[in-house]
């Protein structure tokens, strides 16, 4: 039996030909065609690299052709018997390396990365950014240009997080941004841009070429924006209603900025107090506070009436707080103060319409994912199912993106395939096979 | 006339970033078709082959032009890939695709397709590799083995087990579609 195994191989290897007619006279004649044709089917298949993978490449090319560090190491190191000279010259420079980091420390990462954002607007007089990094606020992140072409552009700092934001044209039209990660619905009939920026290395690639003075740059960390102050007309009252959000917890400033736009949009402090009431009543306000007036702001910004910025308000604040419980019922909490992405893109996702049932499916599903692959699963989650994917197929996609341990880079390339491929008219069913081999 | 791989290495080396392109375009499809007999999944599949022609590329100065390209490119696959696995493998097992998805289409070319990857993913990565190896790149059992780090009986042995697998995951992927 090994014997007639053996020659098969012999054969299949090109080697022994002449035994062919031997075993093709065999028992074994079926088996050798079985393997030849099995073996034809993979020699003859192919694969196809995506369209774009010469230029990805060549665009992450460094400029030289050059070794790394601990290659060109290698052609230093002498042979076996002189090895402890340069691992002690070594260990010196890194003693020298560590002791001057240690005496010398200078600060210099902030932890901010810069995005820059345009539009192509070439007949507008003034277009301005406004969106949750500016707390919807007019006035402060004004776009340069435009260019020959008709951009507008500007250059921000923002740390990482998940944002939202739009343009506000002729300071009275505001306009999404068609080259952000995705839109979102606003709740009030139009949609905004999203912003994912990610932590880690920056990858900043200047999109015109522009020197840096050309952008308006503006990070969270500079002083000025427009400032606020409580009106003077029923100070009081708004008043009182300051003492109330700061004794839950609420930053004052970000109050006193709060209450002046509320009172800056024709908004009475009874009303005011109506629309805060909900965050007045929870101990644990001061976490979902930004969030909840982020939303408000972005309704004052969008002319909205009092009654429906508190429904608003309202809505943004639930998602919140089931979001928090969600991430602690599935072992998901993470320290909100050092990484909110996570509780944000939940949050965000429920507002937005997502069942509970479904995201508690996927946060159960995952087993020693990290937040940040947890955050962009649900995020490419919400960008596909606003672009039509079927329920099912999505949750299938989203469990198996975790099950891979994909990464967040991979995840967005896996949104942006499954995307494409909606729009060409594929067949979910198709494109689930596809992402799965 | 198409400049051969030493030519444009040459070029490479000289600072015309731009034959490097060719170099990828040339061998493209190959390494990605290694990168997923590698590693199952399409976008780890790009990174891996994104990052065999960066390391590649990097690495151009320390490239023997006595030896063959072709060689020295699917061993830097077949190396990094070894470590990406092996950094995967700490944190999951990746022998099973998942059992809630089944591919199910009917018999089409793409369903061709997606069968034979079925089948050639059931097969266990150290027999895979060598296998693709052979039949795809017409490989020498002496040029899996050193590209491999494993003896030529060895390469032989993954190489003729791996048959044995393909044939046989095919067969019983052909009978289950044929019921079907």
């Amino acid at each position: 039996m090994k014997n007639r195994d053996k020659i098969l191989h012999e054969l299949l290897d090109g080697v022994a030909p002449q035994l062919e007619a031997s075993v093709l006279r065999s028992p074994d004649a079926e088996r050798l065609s079985r393997y030849r044709d099995s073996l034809k089917r993979l020699e003859t298949h192919s694969e196809q690299a995506p369209d774009d993978f010469v230029a990805r490449i060549m665009d992450a090319l460094p400029s030289k052709p050059r070794l790394n560090w601990a290659d060109r190491m290698k052609s230093f190191w002498p042979e076996k018997r002189f090895w402890a000279i340069p691992a002690l010259a070594g260990a010196l420079a890194m003693l020298f390396i560590i002791g001057g980091i240690t005496l010398f420390h200078i600060p210099g990462n902030t932890g901010l990365i810069p995005v820059v954002l345009d539009l192509r607007a070439p007949s507008a007089r003034q277009v301005e950014l406004v969106g949750t990094f500016s707390d919807w606020t007019p006035g402060g992140f004004i776009l340069k240009g435009p260019d020959p072409a008709g951009y507008w552009a500007i250059l921000i700092k923002l740390p990482p997080g998940r944002y939202e934001y739009a343009f506000l044209v002729n300071g009275s039209r505001l306009v999404p941004d068609d080259d952000g990660e995705a839109l979102r619905p606003d709740g009030f009939g139009n949609e905004n841009s999203l912003l994912l920026v990610k932590g880690g290395p920056s990858q900043f690639v200047d999109p015109y070429g522009f020197a840096s003075h050309e952008y308006t740059t503006i990070s969270l960390n500079d002083p000025g924006g427009p400032a606020f102050s409580l009106p003077d007309q029923n100070r009081e009252l708004w008043q009182a209603i300051l003492r109330d959000g700061v004794a839950t917890g609420i930053e004052r400033d970000k109050m006193e900025n709060l209450l002046s736009q509320l009172a800056g949009a024709g908004i009475t402090p009874d009303e005011a107090r109506c629309v805060l009431s909900l965050l007045f009543q929870d101990d644990q306000a001061d976490d979902h506070a930004p969030y909840v007036f982020h939303k408000i702001q972005e309704s004052i910004l969008k002319k909205t009436r009092p009654e429906t910025l508190k429904a608003m308000a309202e809505s943004r604040y639930q998602a919140f707080k089931k979001a928090s419980a969600l991430l602690v019922q599935t072992g998901h909490e993470a320290p909100f103060e050092t990484d909110p992405f996570l509780l944000n893109t939940t949050a965000f996702a429920l507002e937005d319409g997502q069942s509970l049932a479904s995201l508690q499916e996927i946060l159960g599903s995952a087993k020693g994912n990290s937040s940040a692959q947890l955050a962009a699963v649900i995020e490419a989650g919400e960008t596909l199912r606003h672009a039509g994917l079927e329920p099912e197929i999505l949750a299938l996609i989203m469990k198996d993106c975790l099950r891979k341990g994909l990464n967040s880079q991979q995840i967005n390339r896996v949104t942006r395939h499954v995307k494409e491929k909606l729009q060409e008219g594929t067949d979910h069913k198709i494109i689930l096979n596809e992402i799965w081999i | 006339m198409h400049p051969t791989d030493a030519v444009l290495i040459e070029k490479c080396m000289n600072g015309q970033k731009d034959a490097y392109a060719e170099i990828v375009e040339r061998y493209q499809h190959r390494i990605y078709f290694m990168s997923l007999t590698r590693m199952r999944d399409r976008f780890a599949a790009e990174d891996l082959a994104q990052e065999t022609f960066i390391q590649a590329y990097r690495k151009l100065a320390s490239y023997d032009p006595q030896r063959s390209f072709r060689n020295w490119l699917f061993t830097i696959c077949a190396n990094l890939g070894k470590n990406r696995l092996r950094s995967r493998s700490r944190r999951r097992e990746v022998h099973n695709p998942n059992p809630e998805i089944i591919p199910a289409l009917i018999q089409s070319p793409e369903h061709c397709r997606l069968d034979l990857m079925v089948a050639l993913h059931k097969i266990p990565e150290k027999l895979r590799v060598p296998l693709f190896l052979k039949h795809v790149e017409g490989f020498s059992y002496n040029e899996i083995s050193s590209m491999m780090k494993i003896g030529t009986s060895a390469a032989k042995m993954r190489v003729k087990r791996g048959r044995d697998l393909l044939v046989l995951h095919l067969s019983e992927n052909h009978n289950h579609s044929g019921r079907g």
